[in-house]
């Protein structure tokens, strides 16, 4: 019974949000705001997948200008009540200037001008209207002191203090988005609970999320020195690769269908590692191949050992979230330390909903498992593996040709 | 003693190897390990990258680095060759350090450009890439120099283009059909005064003299000066100026009917249309040549640009 309630909270997950996410689209903005007495000059950076989401929407077509002027209509600045105007910036540029930030950011400058210097509110209202996830990691230069901050929906106004030096945003910030980044995942939430469907003791309960916690702090070792950064393009496919991956498991371990799980899955990455191979996308290709090779060793292991096997997802979805804020943090190049306490709060945030989510339903069919043992075990599960397996599939697939 | 303990020592350190030597994983276990550990592998080198250095150093074969954008050595030698007239290992290190300057801000300006968008909104600036585009789409086929048996079916294909137009100074009388003093005269009559004074025109009889006899006047469609001839088919219209085409200098018409009465034309002065022969226009024939291959050559990379676009039309526009 167990498995069918998790198979109906799998259903429910993936009815919520069935579409699949834009691969390497980090719905992040940057900004950078330096006070300097009664001016504010602000620099925005936008991402050039996000800037696309706009086209047709705010953005008719995508051109700087427009861009620009998008972002001039969503900046506004107030100094002790009162709006404070953008400047002319002279030439032919007018009140946003473009600049060159490299080959994926649309960059933009605007210098606001105000009455006065005290009681600053800074305000950014671009692209929450449509993107109420979108979050904007913002940097506050006043007086030369630094600091971090985040806009969120929630969030589109900073008070800038007078007299005293403002603080940067806190840990609970950066695990409050962790925490929403997990909760709007509908991949990795199937994930999760997915693999609850492998778990047959409580033991086994503690070292799934132990697993997840490795994962996480090896992903987290692993991204603050800055050496090796993700694929993005290339990460959220793995997350639907992984669902299919733990599809392929639950079949294996409780339907008995050797055959379909540990010839099928890695047939089918095999099949489209070669797809890939000839679209000339050799990292795409290598990843499948690899997939493949993963996916065909895990489930033949499987035979032989029982409990480790469910977790091989569980600490590969750990550590690959884990490079989910630092690749969103590479363009502000902040130091180390930054970025460690930055994500680990993030990766907290995470690890928390996870826990919650995985606690609430193994909790809730603690309370439930006495009252509904005649429920058909076998056909629920096999709807939950068809369905783990289906949207895991659909994910890779089209996140990879997308 | 001694040596028997040595002896002992190694027979029970061989004892504890053997198992060790011995002990083999179970078949199913080692294979599916290796294969685990290479998916993951292969995987993670799929999944991840070294992060991208920030250049601090010019990579070789580059003489400078403008924002992560690379100025080549061998642009450098040809800008200085050019721009200073003198081969490169004569330009003296202030020299190469000025053109290396110049070519710095010049990056700058283009990396400008680019920020600024300037190919989406400056006419200017979209008509320079345009001509570059053709340029360089033409450049393979301008590079092959055209054979004489080439220019020359060019030339017989396109011979109108060698023919310079010809002038005329020709002068249009017309007989109004009842005119002023004979209110009732026919276009028979007119006819027969006309073809009379035409008789005595070609007889040797003044202009003058036959007009006032006849009643002639100038008709004005002419100027009085030489006018080219598609400057005259204009004045002239379509049924007059077929006839004066004709008419060699010194010759008078037979009177032609119009809509306004009987002309009579008198061709006084006639430069006859002329066509280059194929060794005096070669030149023009060469250029124009070289510019029809760039123009076929633009023609057809718009052509598979088209077929690769994605062009929608707003409703009611058509191109």
């Amino acid at each position: 019974m167990k498995r069918a309630l998790l198979a109906a909270l799998c259903l429910f997950a993936c009815a919520a949000h069935g579409a699949a996410l834009r691969p390497g689209a980090a719905n992040v903005s940057y900004s950078v705001w330096i006070v300097s007495g009664s001016s504010v000059l602000v620099r925005f950076l936008l991402p050039t997948p996000v800037a696309r989401s706009l086209t047709g929407i705010d953005v008719p077509v995508l051109t700087t200008r427009k861009l620009g002027d998008y972002v001039l209509q969503h900046l506004d600045v107030q100094a002790a009540g009162r709006n404070c105007p953008a400047v002319d910036q002279g030439y032919d540029l007018g009140k946003v200037d473009p600049l060159a930030v490299g080959a994926d950011l649309y960059g933009f400058e605007i210098l606001f001008r105000c009455p006065a210097a005290s009681a600053l509110a800074l305000h950014d209202h671009a692209l929450f209207a449509h993107a109420p996830g979108h979050v904007n990691f913002a940097r506050i230069e006043k007086d030369g002191h630094t600091v971090q901050q985040l806009f969120t929906a929630n969030r589109q106004t900073l008070s800038v203090p007078d007299g005293v030096a403002m603080p940067s945003a806190g840990v609970a910030s950066y695990l409050g988005l962790g925490a929403m980044h997990i909760a709007l995942s509908v991949d990795r939430l199937c994930l999760l609970l997915g693999s609850l469907l492998l778990i047959r003791r409580k033991e086994e309960a503690g070292h799934a999320f132990a697993a997840l916690l490795v994962g996480y702090a090896a992903a987290l070792l692993g991204s603050t020195p800055g050496w090796i950064v993700a694929r993005p393009t290339l990460l959220e496919p793995f997350m639907g690769y992984m669902v299919a991956l733990l599809a392929a498991l639950i079949t294996l371990r409780e339907l008995r269908q050797p055959r379909i799980s540990a010839l099928g899955c890695p047939a089918l990455l095999a099949i489209l590692a070669l797809a890939a191979a000839f679209t000339h996308a050799p990292w795409a290709a290598l990843m499948l191949f690899g997939g493949a090779v993963l996916a065909g060793s895990l489930l033949t292991a499987s035979a032989w050992l029982s409990a480790p096997v469910g977790l091989v997802p569980l600490a590969l979805l750990g550590f690959l979230d884990g490079f989910t804020l630092p690749s969103a943090l590479a363009p502000l190049h902040l130091s180390p330390r930054s970025q460690l306490w930055m994500t680990a709060g993030f990766d907290a945030g995470a690890v928390l909903i996870a826990a919650l989510a995985m606690g609430t339903v193994l909790g809730v069919f603690a309370l439930v498992r006495e009252r509904l043992t005649a429920a058909p075990r076998t056909l629920l599960n096999e709807i939950a593996a068809a369905c783990l397996g289906g949207l895991g599939t659909f994910w890779l697939v089209s996140r990879l040709y997308s | 003693m001694a040596t028997h303990d040595i002896h002992v020592e190694r027979r029970r350190s061989r004892a504890r190897l053997i198992p060790l030597l011995t002990l083999r994983l179970p078949r199913s276990a080692l294979l599916p390990s290796i294969g685990i550990a290479a998916g993951l592998l292969c995987a993670g080198i799929g999944l991840f990258q070294r992060a991208p250095p920030e250049r601090s150093t010019v990579p070789p074969g580059y003489a400078a680095l403008v924002n992560q954008k690379g100025i080549l050595e061998s642009d450098l030698i040809s800008q200085a060759t050019a721009e200073l007239g003198k081969p490169f290992a004569e330009v003296t290190p202030a020299e190469r350090a000025r053109v290396l300057r110049e070519m710095i801000d010049e990056e700058l300006l283009v990396q400008r450009a680019m920020t600024l968008d300037l190919p989406e909104t400056t006419t200017e600036v979209r008509e320079a890439m345009t001509a570059g585009v053709g340029a360089q789409v033409a450049a393979p086929l301008l590079a092959e120099q055209p054979t004489d048996e080439q220019l020359r079916a060019y030339y017989d294909a396109h011979r109108s283009k060698y023919t310079t137009d010809g002038s005329m100074q020709v002068r249009d009388l017309i007989l109004h059909i009842g005119g002023y003093e004979n209110a009732d005269q026919s276009e028979a009559q007119a006819k027969i005064d006309a073809t009379e004074a035409v008789y005595q025109l070609r007889s040797g009889a003044s202009v003058d003299y036959v007009m006032e006899h006849f009643g002639l006047t100038d008709s004005g469609h002419t100027l009085n000066g030489s006018e080219p001839d598609f400057a005259a088919k204009l004045h002239l219209g379509d049924t007059l100026y077929p006839v004066a085409a004709t008419l060699n200098e010194g010759e008078v018409s037979d009177p032609i009917s119009d809509k306004d009465g009987m002309h009579v034309l008198i061709m006084e002065r006639r430069r006859l249309p002329t066509t280059a022969d194929f060794t005096t226009a070669r030149s023009a024939v060469y250029a124009d040549y070289r510019e029809d291959v760039s123009r076929a050559a633009e023609r057809e990379n718009v052509r598979i640009l088209r077929s690769q676009a994605q062009i929608i039309l707003a409703p009611g526009e058509s191109e």
